[in-house]
């Protein structure tokens, strides 16, 4: 899951506590089929998406795009050759591995994933009860005993626009929770 | 020893107030196709969680028999009564019981010992599609969330049908239950 390349929180430091994501990008109905407006209009700032935007995982910078609210993005390479998106915010770092590609390219799904460097890791039953509770966002315990998050998400064939913002909100509003349910914030 | 449909995520536990329909009973999809603020703006065609009818569809078309039911917060509540992959999809983000933005697959399975903490751990942390947990008795159940709101292609969900039909078969190998 190249955890290892996930940034590490730091001690301090808090996420932000909204995401209004607008951003149009390409569209894709999926199969050869194109929604209308299917130009990108790399109109990052536009907060009035169409229903009929699409995105899906084959433009990695597409994906970036829709993450203007965040510092730091990069759009690179994982060590097998297929993109990942490192979001090197102080206040919320994470990587976006994208899966199910071909060559590197032509991806179909993305993984979310980040984790958190605690001083004594953090118990089982903490990740259990949040996984047993909890929709968006599964958590698990690396050798360490750290916490990680990830959310796997699928685009193959396109979502809307309206779909993938509204996933962004969750991820944004898991890793707070999370943050809570792991003690980041009374450190 | 068969499987128990969600016996455990306190989330789940939605008792089930009206007998479950039949999923060609139009007029049952009626009632519960009432999208409101989540779906306004929705293109037709995608497959939203307050367009049930297409949901159904998808499963069916998939090789699903499928039932609907409504719970009693008036959610609906599908349930796949396939003999070898037999599994729920829940509803959430509702207003009222329609227009819900949510939908979680989910399945269980009643085993002899219940299954080691460890093991579950491991699946969360090696695997990409699926969160595992375990009931009161230690038994395993497999989850999976899907963010419909705004809504998704036809095909793209179509596809995350498959991948639960998947994910689930690599959880009853996971967990040893084709050795039972």
């Amino acid at each position: 899951m190249g955890i290892w390349a996930t940034p590490v929180r730091t001690a301090g430091l808090f996420l932000a506590s909204s995401l209004t994501i607008g951003a149009l990008s390409d569209l894709a109905w999926g199969e050869g089929q194109k929604g209308p407006g299917g130009a990108n209009s790399n109109s990052a700032q536009n907060s009035d998406s169409d229903a009929t935007d699409m995105i899906d995982a084959t433009d990695p910078q597409s994906i970036a795009d829709e993450l203007w609210l965040y510092d730091g993005v990069e759009v690179l390479k994982d060590g097998d050759g297929n993109p990942k998106i490192d979001v090197n915010d102080q206040s919320a770092p994470f990587t976006v591995f994208f899966h199910g590609c071909t060559d590197g390219k032509d991806c179909t799904y993305i993984e979310f994933d980040t984790w958190w460097d605690l001083k004594n890791g953090v118990q089982a039953s903490v990740v259990d009860k949040w996984n047993q509770t909890k929709l968006w966002g599964v958590a698990y315990r690396d050798e360490h005993g750290d916490p990680h998050l990830s959310m796997t998400v699928n685009l193959r064939y396109g979502v809307s626009l309206d779909n993938f913002d509204d996933t962004l909100d969750w991820w944004d509003t898991a890793t707070g929770q999370f943050e809570d349910a792991i003690g980041w914030k009374k450190k | 020893m068969r499987i128990a449909i969600l016996p455990v995520l306190t989330v789940l536990l939605l008792p089930v107030s009206a007998g479950a329909a039949s999923v060609q009973d139009q007029g049952f999809f009626d009632s519960l196709n009432k999208p409101g603020a989540v779906d306004a703006a929705v293109a037709p065609g995608l497959v939203t969680a307050s367009r049930v009818d297409l949901i159904v569809a998808a499963l069916e078309k998939a090789g699903f028999d499928v039932s609907v039911a409504k719970s009693e917060s008036g959610a609906p509540r599908i349930t796949s009564t396939d003999a070898d992959r037999p599994f729920a999809i829940e509803f959430y983000g509702c207003n009222g019981g329609f227009d819900c933005a949510y939908i979680q697959f989910v399945s269980a399975w009643d085993l002899p010992k219940g299954i080691d903490a460890g093991k579950i751990a491991q699946w969360n942390g090696d695997h990409v599609w699926g969160v595992a947990t375990r009931d009161g008795d230690n038994d395993p159940v497999l989850g999976l969330s899907v963010d419909l709101r705004g809504g998704v292609t036809p095909v793209n969900f179509a596809d995350t049908v498959g991948l639960w039909a998947d994910t689930l078969d690599d959880f009853k190998g996971y967990i040893g239950w084709d050795k039972q």
